[in-house]
């Protein structure tokens, strides 16, 4: 496993909302979402622009440009939309109140 | 159509003698333009649009035209071919600036709106707006908002486009000798797109059509077909005007010996040049007998396309109308995906006869482009057509002009002229 | 067999030895340009680009060239017409074997009774060049045009 990064502490990251950051020079966005932690790549696959921008509607996150939808525990495209191709998503992890993430995704 | 266009047509009246004269004025009018496109291109009609091996693959792309709408031609994901406007459904900008290519979807450079190959509207940015303002009316309704979609027939490799709901089915639109005649060239073995040859011509689209239904001016106007005994007044040929005079069909069978006959007609055309030799003898006599029936011929499916066999030069000739006094023709050669290398050498050589600088039509566009400022000049003159008599019925010469005849009583019943 | 040597300055002749004969349309004289092998084609960018064949003008063989002369000259009806041909930018693209290749941007304007001058054609010809007896020749030209469309009618070789 590579090394985790730390990238927020872990109340910023609320319900409802998506939290905007990067590792190693690539978009992430993380969500909280029934108690759990995710991230995944924060650039649509169909156009670039970021995820966060969008529209966040349950566990999923939609495209602010041409709404392609994402899930956000999986990074999974859903189907629908212009794009095609599932972003990546990203082990997170919790300790002492820091969030990290594994850059590899 | 709006008052304005009707008084203006009001004040049209056909001459009196019928079918066997046709009134300047139509050819120049810009209210019988716009009328002809509402009642024939963009009406009941099945319009040319492409060959499907122009779009070989799920994500190919073209642009054509019906009438003078662009239209995208596509390949979807599910191999169905859809043709649909190529006016974006939100400002009516242009959205596929190329000609041909893939795309996983048709994207307006304007404002981004993003539609599947089906037409669909998938996403347009910004619909819930950004950081909480703008965006789209809560009940905007994609679904409401795709491309305009035009009815699309497959018929061999041949692809058609229709935007009335009310116009028959593709085989019954051209009816059964026409379908034999266009299966004979596109639907026995796949096609293969050889090119395109691309024309502007300053002539009124129907100047053109008449062209090809005018085989009275061939042997005259055209001096190399006499010349190498092609096509003679005193060879087999039959001029045949189907469905009311929608459609036609014109055939000969060929004589590789009639350039060495001699008779009275072919005596009579000052252009025969008999000491002109031509050298490279495949152009002309090589020729291969591919449908097995010593046919050669042309067909016209109302109102888009003449489709010609000119020995083993296969051709779409697709017209299409830029306003009253232009067309633009565009010239789509075609040849089998089996062929050999022979075979499409052959067919590009015998393509010297038939386009723009082709033999046995170049002079068609110079004769039609210098007619038009005619016709302009004179709106009130009429035409005399009467080679052949004054009927519209099918005939064995080329000393005929029923197929013209035929066409305008076609013509006059649907524009109510 | 070595690439032959062809100064610019020869080039620029050749080219506009060809240019000054078609202005003249002295039609006769455009097949001995040609090698009796030679491919001469007219075609557009469009085809060309996308690899398809097709050619408005395609004749594979100095015969064919000067059936297409014949025709133009003798059994061709066109409305009187003065061409002038612009030939720029020629370079020589490489060589191999006995012959070398080159480029030249072509512009011609077509001057038609009544009408303003207006370009007929601006395009690239593409060119295949060797030496027979001293005098350069034409293996293989290619003028691909770049008009999206033939105005009217091509009537005079490019």
């Amino acid at each position: 496993m590579a090394e985790w990064i730390q990238v927020a502490e872990e109340s910023d990251i609320v319900e409802g909302e998506a939290f905007p950051t990067e590792i190693n020079g690539t978009a992430i966005a993380l969500y909280r979402f029934e108690g759990g932690l995710f991230a995944i790549g924060d650039i649509c696959t169909h156009e670039h622009v970021r995820l966060s921008d969008g529209w966040l509607d349950g566990d999923r996150i939609e495209c602010p440009l041409h709404q392609s939808c994402f899930e956000i525990r999986t990074g999974k495209c859903v189907e629908g939309g212009p794009a095609w191709q599932d972003v990546d998503h990203f082990a997170v992890k919790v300790e002492e109140g820091s969030v990290f993430v594994a850059p590899s995704a | 159509m709006n008052e304005q266009t009707q008084d203006n047509m009001a004040d049209r009246r056909w001459p009196d003698d019928g079918v066997t004269r046709v009134p300047a004025w139509l050819y120049s009018d810009p209210d019988i333009f716009a009328r002809e496109m509402q009642t024939f291109h963009y009406g009941k009609t099945w319009n040319f649009v492409g060959l499907d091996c122009e779009i070989p693959e799920p994500g190919s792309y073209k642009r054509s035209w019906v009438g003078e709408r662009p239209v995208i031609v596509t390949r979807d994901q599910d191999g169905n071919v859809n043709v649909v406007e190529n006016r974006c459904a939100h400002r009516g900008a242009l959205i596929c600036w190329k000609n041909k290519g893939e795309a996983r979807e048709l994207t307006c450079p304007y404002h981004h709106w993003a539609y599947d190959l089906k037409g669909n509207l998938m996403g347009l940015p910004f619909l819930r707006g950004a950081h909480g303002k703008g965006g789209m009316p809560r009940d905007f309704n994609k679904a409401e908002h795709g491309l305009t979609r035009l009815r699309v027939a497959v018929r061999g490799g041949t692809i058609w486009a229709t935007y009335s709901e009310e116009t028959p089915s593709f085989e019954d639109y051209v009816g059964p000798e026409i379908l034999m005649r266009l299966d004979r060239l596109v639907s026995r073995r796949p096609l293969r797109l050889v090119g395109y040859s691309r024309q502007m011509v300053k002539s009124n689209w129907k100047l053109y059509w008449e062209n090809s239904r005018d085989p009275y001016h061939a042997t005259l106007m055209h001096p190399f077909l006499s010349t190498f005994g092609i096509l003679r007044t005193d060879g087999d040929y039959h001029s045949v005007p189907l469905e009311g005079g929608k459609h036609e069909y014109t055939y000969s069978q060929y004589d590789p010996e009639l350039k060495n006959k001699s008779s009275d007609a072919s005596r009579q055309i000052k252009s025969i040049k008999s000491d002109l030799q031509i050298q490279d003898k495949e152009v002309i006599s090589s020729v291969v007998d591919e449908f097995n029936d010593g046919m050669m011929g042309a067909f016209q499916i109302f109102p888009t396309v003449l489709v010609q066999q000119y020995f083993n030069c296969l051709v779409v000739r697709h017209m299409i109308p830029k306003g009253p006094g232009a067309h633009e023709l565009a010239w789509t050669y075609f040849g089998y995906a089996d062929d050999d290398e022979q075979m499409q050498e052959l067919r590009l050589k015998q393509s010297n006869l038939v386009g723009p600088a082709g033999f046995v039509s170049l002079e068609d566009s110079e004769v039609l482009s210098l007619m038009q400022p005619v016709a302009e000049s004179y709106p009130d003159s009429v035409q005399v057509l009467e080679m052949g008599g004054h009927g519209t019925e099918a005939q064995s010469t080329m000393m005929t002009e029923t197929l013209i005849r035929a066409f305008y009583d076609f013509y006059r019943r649907e524009m109510k002229l | 067999m070595q690439p032959i040597s062809i100064s610019r300055t020869e080039l620029r002749d050749f080219y506009d030895d060809i240019a000054a004969m078609l202005d003249a349309e002295d039609l006769g004289a455009f097949p001995a340009f040609f090698t009796t092998d030679a491919l001469y084609r007219v075609i557009s960018r469009e085809n060309f680009d996308a690899g398809l064949a097709h050619a408005p003008i395609h004749c594979r063989g100095r015969a064919m060239i000067e059936d297409r002369v014949n025709a133009t000259r003798e059994a061709a009806l066109y409305q009187p017409r003065l061409l002038r041909h612009f030939i720029s930018g020629v370079r020589i693209a490489g060589g191999t074997g006995d012959e070398v290749q080159a480029t030249a941007n072509f512009l011609i304007i077509e001057s038609l009774l009544e009408q303003e001058p207006q370009i007929l054609m601006v395009g690239q010809y593409v060119d295949r060049i060797v030496r027979e007896d001293g005098a350069l020749r034409l293996r293989e030209r290619t003028c691909v045009y770049d008009n999206y469309h033939i105005r009217t009618t091509l009537v005079i070789p490019v």
